[in-house]
Formats: C-alpha cells, sequence, structure tokens
C-alpha cells in the first residue's frame, strides 16, 4: 500500500516540477505544427478531393503518425533529457534524495512522468489529426469523411503500439541522461542513435534496434497479421525498457560506475539481468514457424464485396483445373477441401474480378481478405492462416533481379563475380525473410524458394557465360570460375520437388534447348527427341513432355502438324494426369482453329439483347476480346476503331467482347457506349466459361471468323500492328 | 507548557533591507512546530560517527578517522577552513555519497539502516540550496509537501518564518543569492526535523540575515529541542551560535566539545583591544613596551596577552604613557590559535 503512495507522490511531486520548464510547448508546437500548416494549405489553396473510394481515417492517422515519428522521437528524447536537467541544473538529486522516500520511487516516478508526457504527445497529435481532417471534410463536404464513422478504438490500440514500442529507447535515454549531466550530450546521442536507426531500419537489419521500433510499428495500423495485439518489436521495446531501467537505477543509486560494479554482489546482479534480457531477446525474436492444421481449409472475407460473386473457387495453379467451389455469402466463404491430398505449391483463389496465387498445401488453413477498394482497385489480398509467411513472401516485391543486357562487354570472370554477387543477396534475402508477426517460412519453403530464384541465375551461368568467354578467348575450351561452384551446384540437375513450376519447367527447357543446339520456340521431332530419349528420372521426363507439348499445341496454327506431332509422342507420356491434361488442350486447340466453327456462347449488348455470331451470318467478323480494367487493350483500342470505320461494311463487321464483370458492369456500359458505333458491343455474361471456350489466357485478343461463323484465325496480329491491316485487306479484297 | 503562552500580538516588523521578516517567535509558536513532543529520547548522540574515514581516491584520505559526537539537543558547530573536510562529512551523514559507511549513526540508528525513512526526521541543507529554478518559493515547497505527503497548510508559515513571504509569483531563478538561501532552510525544515544539518547556512546572507538565521537556530533548539549541526569556516559565527563545537583540519579532528571548555583551554592567549583617539600615535608609543601590537583601524589597536598577564596592568601603562583608553575589549585569543592551527603544514 505505501509502495502505491509513494509511487504517485513521486509521480505528482514530477507534475508540479514540470511548471516553466517549456515541455509542454515542446510537445505542443512539436505535434500540432505539421498538421495545422497542413490543414492550413489544404483549406486555402487544396481544390483536389481524395477520391470517393479511399478508405478514410485508418490510412490517413496511419500515414500520418508514420510521418510524425522522426518529430515523435526528438519531443521523447527532449522530455527526458529536459526532466533530467530540472534535477541536474538545480543539483535537484540532493534535495529528493534526502527525503523518506525509495529512490527507487523518485528513478521510476521521474520516467513515468516521460512515459504520460510522450503518450500525452501521441494523443494529442492523432486527435488534433482527426479534428483537422474532419474539418477540411466538412468544408468539402466529402462525403467519404462524413459517412465513415471514425474508428476511435482501432486508432487508440494503434497510439498505444506506437508508444509501447518508443518505451525502450525512452529507457535508455533515461538512463544517458541521468548518467551524463549536460543537455547537448544525452539529447545528441539520441539524435544519433534515431538517425542511425533509420539507416539500419532501410537496410532490414534493424528489427531489434529500440530507436527503430516506433517506426516500425507505425506502419502498421493493425499489429501483425495473426493473432496477439502486439508487434515483436513492441514486446522487444518493452525488454529494452527493462533492462535499460534496471542498469541505470544501478548507477543512479550509486551515482558512480565504480560502486555499480564493484563486487562480486553487484557483478552478479548485471550478469543475471543481461541473462535475463537475453533469454527474453532470444524468445521474442527467434521467428516462429507454423505447423499444420488439423483439416484443409479455404476461407476468407471481402469488404464492400461485388454484388454479383456468388462463389468461390480453388483453382490448380497452371492447368486451372477447379478443386474446390465455395458459396461466397455476405461477403465471406468457407470450405473445407477433402479431396486426395494437395501438393505443396501454388494454387489459385478466385472471387468475380479478384484473383491471387496462394501457397499451400494439404491440411492448411487458408484465410485469404480483400480489403475494400482504393481507386477502384482492391490491392493485394491478405492471406492469412498457416502458409501467411509463405505466401508474404511470394507477395513482397522482388528488389533484386539481374540484367545481363549491357554486359556483353564484360570480362567472363567479371560477369561470373556480378552473377555471383547478386545471387548471394538475393539468397541471404530470402533467407532472412520474417513477417511482421516474426513468422518465417517453412524449411521447405525457402529451399523451394531459393531454387527457384536460383534458376535465372543459373541460366546466366550456363547460358550467357559460355557466349561470353567464347567470345573473349576463341577457340578455347569452356572453363568456369572456382567461386561458382557453390551456384552451379545450388539446384540439382533432376529436382524433382521444382517440377510444378513452370519457372524450373522453362529452365529445364532452355538448357535442353542449349544443350542439343536447338532454337528457341523450335517444337519438333528434334526437340521432342531430345527429351523421351534423355537419361533423366522419369518424373523429370514427363514433365518436361508435358511442358513442351503444351507449348507445341498452343504454338500450331496448323492442325495437320500439331496432331501429327501429338500422336508420335503422346505414347512417352506416361503420367496420366499429363496425360488428360495434353488431350483436353489439344481437342481444345482443335475445336477452335481454322475452319472450326466458332463456339457460341452467351452475350448482352449494350440495350441487353442477347447476341451471337449467328447475327451475323454472311459477314466476316473481327473479334476484339478487351475488358475496361485491361491497361494493353486501350491502348489497342483507336487503331481497332480506326480500322473499323474504315472497313466496316455489309461484308464485315467489327465485335468487342469484353469480359467485363462484377462492379465493372457499368463502367464497361459507359465505355463502350462512348466508342464509334462502327463496332459493336458485346458482353460475354460468364467470363470463365467464354475464356475457357476459346482457350483466351491473356487479353487483347483478336480473332477473324468468316461469314459462314467459323474461324479464319484464333489469334490475329494487334491492331497497332501493320500485319492486322493485311488481313482486313485480304478479307475485303475477297481472298 | 501552556503553548498559548506564545500567541501573542505580533510584534512590529523587523525592516531589513528590502525584506520585511516577521519576528520569529510568533512564527514558531504555530502549530507547524508543534513537534512531536511525547517522543522519549532514547540516544545520547543525534549524530555519532566511529572512526570515519572516506578518500576519492587510493592516496589522499579526505576524512581520516573522524569520531563525532553531536549531543542531542545541541548546536553544533562544525568548524574548519575551507577544504578541511567538512561537506565530504556532511554528504556521508546524509548517506549522499556511495559506499557502505556502517559507521555513521543519526537519532541512535546506524545510517545504512535508516534510509531514507530517517529523513522524516532529519533536515539538511548541504552546499548549494538544491531549488527548482523554474518555480516560485511556494512551489519548491509545495513540491516536497506532495513527494512527502505532508498537507500544503505548512507552507506559507515556513515562508513566513524564513522572510519569503512576500514573494507571490516570482520564480527563484529571479531570486537573490540570500533569498536561495533561506529558501534552502525553509526545504530543511518544512517537515519539523529533529535533527538539523545546515552547510555553511550563512553563506550569502547580508548581516541582518545572518542574525535572523541564528535567531531561528537558537529558537529551534530551545523551543523544541532540535539538534542543529552547522558547518562553518567562520570562527565568530560559531562563536555566536553553538554551544558545542568540533573543529576539522586536513579531515581529522583536532577539537570536540563544548563552546566553554575551547574558551577554557589552558594555554589561549588574550586578545585585548582598546579603543583610543588616535590609533597609530599609540601604536608608536607603545611599541617598545609590547611588541606584538597591532593597529586594527584609526581608533582601536589590539595587544595579544599571555593567560597570566593582567588586562588591568596594560591598562595603567597606556595611561601612564597618557593614552587616554575610552574603551577595553577582551578576547580570548581563539581567532589566533584557529589561525595557527589551520596553517599548520
Amino acid at each position: 500500500m505505501e509502495i502505491i503512495t509513494n509511487s504517485i507522490r513521486a509521480f505528482k511531486a514530477e507534475w508540479i516540477k514540470l511548471k516553466g520548464t517549456g515541455i509542454w510547448w515542446i510537445i505542443i508546437i512539436g505535434s500540432a505544427l505539421i498538421p495545422v500548416i497542413s490543414a492550413g494549405y489544404e483549406l486555402t489553396y487544396g481544390t483536389e478531393k481524395p477520391a470517393s473510394g479511399v478508405v478514410p481515417w485508418e490510412n490517413d492517422i496511419q500515414s500520418n503518425v508514420n510521418g510524425f515519428i522522426f518529430l515523435f522521437l526528438l519531443i521523447c528524447i527532449l522530455i527526458i533529457v529536459r526532466l533530467c536537467q530540472t534535477e541536474h541544473r538545480s543539483q535537484g538529486w540532493k534535495l529528493i534524495e534526502t527525503q523518506p522516500i525509495h529512490r527507487a520511487h523518485l528513478y521510476i516516478g521521474k520516467f513515468k512522468m516521460a512515459m504520460a508526457l510522450s503518450l500525452a504527445c501521441l494523443l494529442f497529435y492523432v486527435f488534433l489529426n482527426i479534428a483537422l481532417i474532419y474539418l477540411v471534410a466538412v468544408v468539402r463536404q466529402d462525403e467519404n469523411y462524413l459517412t465513415h464513422s471514425i474508428p476511435i478504438g482501432p486508432i487508440l490500440l494503434y497510439v498505444l503500439r506506437v508508444w509501447i514500442a518508443a518505451w525502450g529507447l525512452m529507457a535508455i535515454q533515461y538512463f544517458v541522461s541521468i548518467w551524463l549531466t549536460n543537455f547537448v550530450g544525452p539529447f545528441m546521442i539520441g539524435f544519433v542513435l534515431v538517425i542511425a536507426a533509420g539507416i539500419t531500419g532501410a537496410l532490414q537489419m534493424g528489427e531489434w534496434n529500440p530507436y527503430g521500433s516506433p517506426g516500425m510499428s507505425s506502419e502498421h495500423f493493425k499489429a501483425g497479421v495473426s493473432g496477439g495485439w502486439m508487434l515483436h518489436n513492441e514486446k522487444l521495446s518493452i525488454a529494452w525498457m527493462l533492462l535499460f531501467l534496471w542498469l541505470g537505477y544501478q548507477y543512479y543509486f550509486y551515482r558512480s560506475w565504480k560502486y555499480a560494479v564493484q563486487g562480486g554482489k553487484q557483478l552478479m546482479k548485471i550478469g543475471v539481468a543481461a541473462a535475463v534480457f537475453a533469454v527474453a531477446f532470444y524468445f521474442i525474436e527467434t521467428p516462429v514457424t507454423l505447423g499444420r492444421h488439423a483439416r484443409t481449409v479455404i476461407s476468407g472475407a471481402m469488404a464492400e464485396p461485388d454484388s454479383l460473386i456468388t462463389n468461390v473457387v480453388l483453382l490448380r495453379s497452371g492447368t486451372m483445373d477447379t478443386l474446390l467451389n465455395i458459396p461466397f455469402v455476405n461477403g465471406s466463404f468457407h470450405g473445407v477441401y477433402e479431396g486426395e491430398p494437395l501438393k505443396a505449391g501454388d494454387y489459385v483463389i478466385v472471387a468475380g474480378n479478384n484473383g491471387t496465387e496462394v501457397y499451400m498445401g494439404d491440411k492448411d488453413s487458408i484465410h485469404i481478405r480483400w480489403g475494400a477498394r482504393i481507386m477502384k482497385n482492391r490491392g493485394r489480398p491478405i492471406i492469412t492462416g498457416t502458409r501467411q509467411a509463405e505466401n508474404a513472401l511470394n507477395q513482397r516485391d522482388d528488389g533484386y533481379g539481374f540484367n545481363v543486357d549491357n554486359m556483353q562487354n564484360f570480362k567472363p570472370t567479371e560477369f561470373a563475380d556480378l552473377v555471383l554477387e547478386s545471387w548471394q543477396r538475393e539468397m541471404k534475402t530470402i533467407d532472412r525473410f520474417k513477417t511482421t508477426d516474426n513468422i518465417r517460412p517453412s524449411e521447405d519453403f525457402i529451399n523451394m524458394k531459393k531454387k527457384r530464384a536460383t534458376l535465372s541465375y543459373l541460366e546466366h551461368v550456363k547460358v550467357e557465360y559460355p557466349k561470353m568467354y567464347a567470345m573473349y578467348y576463341p577457340g578455347k575450351k569452356l572453363e568456369y570460375p572456382k567461386t561458382l561452384d557453390t551456384l552451379l551446384h545450388a539446384v540439382e540437375d533432376e529436382e524433382i520437388s521444382l517440377l510444378g513450376y513452370a519457372d524450373y519447367l522453362d529452365y529445364l527447357d532452355k538448357d535442353l534447348r542449349y544443350q542439343a543446339k536447338i532454337r528457341d520456340l523450335t517444337f519438333d521431332s528434334s526437340y521432342f527427341d531430345q527429351i523421351v530419349n534423355s537419361n533423366k528420372p522419369a518424373e523429370v521426363r514427363n514433365a518436361m513432355l508435358y511442358h513442351g507439348m503444351k507449348g507445341m499445341i498452343g504454338n500450331y496454327g496448323d492442325s495437320l502438324k500439331r496432331n501429327q506431332l501429338y500422336n508420335k509422342y503422346i505414347g512417352f507420356q506416361k503420367d496420366q494426369y499429363f496425360a488428360r491434361k495434353l488431350h483436353e488442350r489439344l481437342a481444345l486447340e482443335n475445336s477452335i482453329t481454322k475452319g472450326m466453327p466458332a463456339p457460341l456462347f452467351e452475350s448482352e449488348s449494350l440495350v441487353g439483347n442477347k447476341m451471337n455470331w449467328t447475327d451475323f451470318k454472311g459477314k466476316y467478323v473481327v473479334v476484339d476480346v478487351w475488358a475496361t480494367w485491361c491497361g494493353p487493350c486501350k491502348q489497342e483500342d483507336p487503331f481497332f476503331q480506326r480500322y473499323a470505320d474504315m472497313y466496316a461494311s455489309d461484308r464485315m463487321a467489327f465485335v468487342a467482347v469484353s469480359i467485363d464483370d462484377g462492379d465493372n458492369l457499368y463502367k464497361w456500359q459507359y465505355e463502350a457506349g462512348a466508342k464509334s458505333k462502327t463496332v459493336v458491343q458485346l458482353r460475354a455474361k460468364d467470363k470463365m466459361v467464354f475464356m475457357g471456350q476459346y482457350g483466351i489466357e491473356t487479353i487483347p485478343r483478336y480473332m477473324l471468323i468468316d461469314p459462314e461463323g467459323r474461324f479464319v484465325a484464333t489469334s490475329l496480329p494487334r491492331p497497332s500492328d501493320r500485319l492486322f491491316e493485311d488481313y482486313l485487306l485480304r478479307v475485303s479484297e475477297g481472298n | 507548557m501552556d503553548t498559548r503562552a506564545f500567541h501573542k500580538p505580533v510584534m512590529p516588523f523587523s525592516v531589513c533591507k528590502n525584506l520585511v521578516i516577521l519576528p520569529i517567535t510568533d512564527r514558531l509558536a504555530e502549530p507547524v512546530f508543534n513537534l512531536r513532543t511525547n517522543h522519549h529520547m532514547q540516544h545520547e548522540y543525534a549524530i555519532e560517527t566511529h572512526n570515519l574515514s572516506y578518500s576519492f581516491s587510493k592516496t589522499d584520505k579526505v576524512i581520516d578517522s573522524l569520531s563525532l559526537r553531536v549531543p542531542t539537543g545541541s548546536i553544533y558547530g562544525f568548524l574548519g577552513p575551507n577544504g578541511a573536510g567538512k561537506t565530504t562529512t556532511m554528504k556521508l551523514l546524509c548517506g549522499m555519497l556511495p559506499g557502505k559507511h556502517s559507521n555513521i549513526s543519526l537519532l541512535g540508528k546506524p545510517l545504512d539502516q535508516c534510509m531514507p525513512e530517517v529523513f522524516a526526521e532529519v533536515g539538511t541543507l548541504i552546499e548549494m540550496p538544491s531549488l527548482y529554478l523554474n518555480l516560485t518559493a511556494y512551489d519548491n515547497l509545495r513540491h516536497l509537501c506532495i513527494l512527502n505527503g505532508y498537507d500544503s497548510s505548512v507552507i506559507d508559515p515556513i515562508l513566513e518564518t524564513v522572510g519569503l513571504a512576500h514573494t507571490g509569483k516570482k520564480l527563484a531563478k529571479a531570486f537573490s543569492l540570500g533569498m536561495k538561501q533561506r529558501l534552502g532552510i525553509a526545504t530543511a525544515i518544512i517537515h519539523k526535523p529533529k535533527l538539523l544539518m545546515l552547510d555553511e547556512p550563512v553563506n550569502g546572507l547580508d548581516p541582518a540575515g545572518i542574525v535572523e538565521i541564528r535567531n531561528l537556530l537558537i529558537r529551534l533548539k530551545e523551543e523544541h529541542g532540535i539538534t542543529v549541526f552547522i558547518s562553518s569556516h567562520m570562527l565568530s559565527e560559531i562563536e555566536k551560535t553553538c554551544d558545542h563545537i568540533g573543529i576539522i583540519h586536513r579531515g581529522k579532528l583536532r577539537y570536540q566539545g563544548t563552546m566553554e571548555g575551547l574558551t577554557n583551554r589552558p594555554g589561549l592567549s588574550k586578545e585585548v583591544q582598546f579603543i583610543v583617539e588616535d590609533a597609530p600615535a599609540a601604536a608608536e608609543k607603545l611599541l617598545p613596551v609590547f611588541p606584538g601590537i597591532r593597529v586594527l583601524n584609526n581608533r582601536a589597536i589590539q595587544i595579544n596577552i599571555d593567560e597570566d598577564v593582567q588586562v588591568s596592568d596594560i591598562n595603567r601603562k597606556l595611561v601612564e604613557l597618557s593614552i587616554p583608553v575610552e574603551g577595553i575589549e577582551v578576547k580570548k585569543g581563539l581567532e589566533e590559535w584557529f589561525m595557527n592551527m589551520t596553517n599548520e603544514k
């Protein structure tokens, strides 16, 4: 009881001493300056209303607090240095330490005051921001802000976390400020450490750094995507605080390093504290690896869901087999997969226009959350569950890459060094990866990721390097520098675990072509013979054959040649699944090949009429498959329209088929309605069915259909290409 | 004792320079200073040290085997020249220096066992007063009240006691040295201590202020039984206030005992001052008879004589030399003795 009253008294006594210190002015001016100026600027000169659809408050508060962190840290440091200066300057220690109150209370009381002031500073800043944003919104009548309520609870939690993240550095600063009795010393130490934290943070090395902790926390309005309301750096901040409060107290109590570390007892006390901290540090900072779930579960939610989505599907990546179809109700979905075990790898989850690639396997629980629209786009969904770290690594922007274009004049050894260095850097980045929640991808995944990332480097070494070597040392036998050994052996020749990934098959394909001196994009007997006659394991051969034949089927416009090659080599495909897939693919390609009737599909015009190819009987039809969200389509559109204006006639019709759906419907109606009337505007009612029928994997896609509704060409050049007009000329001249 | 006896009508203010100081007697009679009178005195010495030594470096002992005994209820003067170790001793007594000092007792309890509770009964003022310059006198004291849980109604009477009641909203940074010293003393006595330790308490005070403080200390002792331990480098100051004295030089205690005991020490010479009309002329005449004669000013000469020489004999001599004597002041030769001692190498 007495402890409580004493600590309250010590805190209240600190309160009195704030008078005339200017600390309140530091807080008020420091935190109000920028928001007030920017709000004033907005009101006076700002004319641009933020686009409606932007999620207000959360984003504003987070970006503002994130921008304020540097000032906030300086204010924290100033507060602490100033509080200690109050005692140093007036020799107040002498006074308060000859009072009947324990030094621990005095010591902690002052730190508590510093904490209270820093919290006051953050709260003042955030609420001033809210008030000013609201003011601007009222003046401008910005519906977006006025209709969304202010999420006070989450904002307070966010502020609390940023505040906790500052505790560690405040304790260190307190320790330094008690030790060094001048003002400049502790302030400059704090300032330099804040700058240093910015640098280590930028280098991804500062997660342990208490001075970088508030910045890290401020970047996440909500604590990590999984569990817990605190991030690991915030927990670590508390550990730093306890350590330095304790060390600082040892110094404070004796007011001398000599006594603070003298004698076995003191040394043992410090040793124990350091050991406890080390253990805490280890437990907080060691990344967690998640285990598997009891079942394979796919669930998720969508903020402001698109009105037309009824189902969410789980597809196998690449082949796009539907594995699971989950009803989408009230913006969320939940489904359990009970089919044969899924191999860990890439899958696709599609909900209307929103599709995202997900890494998962059997007994994984995947939760996928699409946020509200920002400028019509939902941005990347947040993937949580047992594979969150793997998916976060996949979603990470790859900052590294290796461009071989300007290296033709390099010495081979220099080139090798550059490739090696770049590769090692990328390996390190993958090895070090962990999420904000301090979760690390599984070891298997990291190994797989590293091997896949290695492929492009291997390609440089195996394909580009020999070219350079031959150029630089004509007639000499190819030799690799010893340093490249690790890279050359990073991926085994037959990496069965990678066979599910197209990039590995591409790599094997390139390697094979290079070894056998086969030109790129040549799919003939010599190429397939190389595959079937190779002494690679059957699994690898099957995958390579599948990959090659799939390419071949899509590559040959001539169905005769296509079918010949298919019949010659399909017998070598021992994998039933691959064989079935290839068969389906061939059937599709044959069905949409020259001379075959173009499949009918369900469509509607701008006024809602159903139309189909039969409506164009007697005319050649030039078809443009597009969507409002497709940038390249829009680039081609003026060319397409120009040709329509030039060539549309009794003999020839121009049709644009849009694959827009969901919320984009209105956009389609608006954009298509504004276009030249020489183009008939249609929309495929079921995008997936339409694209499947026509084997469309990318848009824009241009097709030509003859007056009997049969394909002339399933993939025309783009209208911006002069060859496009050749087709039109031939058709219009009756050839 | 009927405390109402002290509630006399307020005496006229004594005006000292620009300060108005209320008579201390009346203020002290306020309930503020009603100490826990039923407390039994269990200890003979308010401060006791046994062979206390301290050094900042390995070679140089600042304090050397100091055995202080400050009797309860006394005003103890701790005298010594600058650098003798007074402040270090004071800091040690307050537990302000690091290290374990098991040989110090305050109010009968070993210091290292009663920190910091003992400060509820001990008031200290060491070196410069510790004041928060950004606060007023009132807030400086309110800070202590809040820290220690005292009722802030004690503040106004204390401010009047030390003559700072008029300072109002003036911040301590605008205080004169004397005002700061008074406020420092106020911080030391606000909690009605049983033992008061003051380091050079009259430093920076004007003569009237010095008298006020001196009277305050005497009153604190006489009316409330407070033990006062003051340090000073001025013998004259100690002589006027203290009943006990300890003399420290080079870290060692040279004398400890009552004031009377010091003045009656055998072997002390006497200093006699004669007030004459023309001191230089008189000195010239007397020089052959008293070689140690000194001219203090135009109207005063001083002759040092041994203990057994009678002042009347010297007076007769002066009359014989037709030097009219207007006044005689006899002093024990403490000052000289103190000077001699502190000049020792």
